[in-house]
């Protein structure tokens, strides 16, 4: 093949690439949508270790990934210059999560998550905005913020994974005492990988520079 | 590579007000967490949802609805709702086919029931009751088994079902009691024992 006809198909293969991307981000901010039918919302909800380490984050995945399907948007642009104004470096966006992640952290709202549907709504919304707000907050980051962000997650969701496995009483009426343990373990994992990604994020040349306007 | 990464940030957020809005902003956010606990879980204290439902119970906050039940003999019990009530009511949540925490429940009863037996002008007006949470199995034949198999007597101990999935509802969701499957064919829920008076 010629370099032209390598250019070529360099160039159709990375236009592949963007349009599956996008097709996976569609699907990404629709899937929470599932939450709408009783027999998926339930068969989800129904474990613990579902409900917390699969569906918060896919709730937050689907709100990152709005906001990236529509950054483009005319309106939302100039929402965005607005409300940029409210999240300096940063801060409102990562105290939104860390508020978001204590709450739904807590036995009892967790319970009532699944007994009153206006406190599901609350779930949803609030962990979805999470997200929403994390795909242009985390780059007005400077390293501290990024590394409170991080942290303060990381350590609390050990802290109640720990909880969740080492208390012999069962702290959701709802969720057995075993599924408790798993979802322990789980959180703990999840722990490990947030501080993974974040400091990956840290180490990447310029992180924390694309701050440095304000 | 995110395809979507816009530009950098270029706004106005070396302005002073900008970080004055942020911290006004995150400040209310973390007064309004601290306030929301504080009131939750009734000063840092009731982290779960058992532990408020028996502060709410302490406190008298908790309500039994009146709801349609039917009794093992097929008729409509009106329980606390009827006219003239009893004193009080001692209600406990079983299905028949539980293996564990309400043939514990039973025997209590049983207990509770020679008690109320045996002295019965101090008993006067105070009735058991145990009210049935799986309303597929246990209709009136399953619990007059049940009632036969506890040796309950019924003027001191009736067994009963919610009439409708509508009262069930209510009556649980009121009491605060949840009923959870175990995936096995039975249930989870809570063994307590409500005091109906009043």
């Amino acid at each position: 093949m010629t370099a032209l006809a390598w250019r070529r198909a360099a160039a159709e293969w990375r236009a592949d690439r963007s349009r599956a991307v996008r097709w996976a981000m569609i699907v990404l901010a629709a899937l929470p949508l599932i939450l709408l039918w009783p027999a998926a919302r339930h068969l989800i909800e129904a474990r613990m270790s579902w409900h917390m380490l699969a569906e918060f984050p896919l709730l937050v995945a689907a709100g990152w990934a709005a906001q990236r399907l529509t950054s483009g948007w005319a309106p939302l642009r100039r929402l965005g210059r607005h409300a940029r104004g409210l999240d300096w470096h940063g801060w409102s966006t990562a105290t939104w999560c860390a508020v978001v992640s204590i709450v739904w952290m807590i036995p009892s709202a967790l319970d009532m998550a699944l007994i009153d549907g206006r406190v599901a709504i609350a779930k949803c919304a609030s962990l979805w905005l999470a997200g929403w707000l994390l795909a242009q907050g985390v780059k007005r980051m400077p390293a501290e913020v990024l590394l409170f962000l991080i942290g303060n997650l990381g350590w609390m969701m050990a802290t109640a994974g720990l909880l969740y496995i080492e208390t012999p009483a069962q702290l959701c009426v709802n969720y057995g005492q075993a599924d408790q343990v798993h979802t322990g373990i789980g959180l703990v994992a999840w722990a490990l990988v947030i501080g993974a990604v974040g400091i990956r994020q840290l180490m990447r040349p310029g992180a924390g520079d694309e701050s440095a306007s304000g | 590579m995110n395809p979507e990464r816009g530009a950098p940030d270029h706004s106005s957020d070396g302005t002073r007000r900008a970080p004055l809005a942020s911290a006004l902003l995150c400040g209310l956010m973390l007064i309004g967490l601290v306030a929301g606990l504080h009131r939750w879980t009734d000063g840092f204290e009731r982290w779960t949802f058992e532990s408020r439902r028996q502060w709410q119970v302490a406190q008298g906050l908790l309500q039994a609805p009146a709801v349609d039940l039917i009794g093992s003999d097929g008729a409509p019990l009106a329980a606390w709702a009827a006219e003239p009530a009893a004193r009080a009511w001692l209600v406990d949540f079983i299905y028949t086919r539980c293996p564990s925490v309400c043939l514990s429940l039973g025997s209590h009863y049983q207990q509770m029931q020679r008690e109320l037996q045996q002295q019965p002008n101090t008993a006067a007006g105070v009735r058991l009751l145990s009210v049935s949470i799986d309303r597929a199995h246990d209709q009136p034949p399953a619990l007059a088994r049940y009632a036969a198999l506890q040796k309950a007597d019924s003027h001191w101990w009736r067994l009963a079902v919610p009439a409708s999935d509508t009262d069930a509802t209510a009556l649980l969701r009121a009491l605060g009691v949840v009923v959870v499957p175990d995936g096995l064919g039975g249930f989870n829920h809570n063994g307590a024992i409500h005091l109906i008076d009043g």
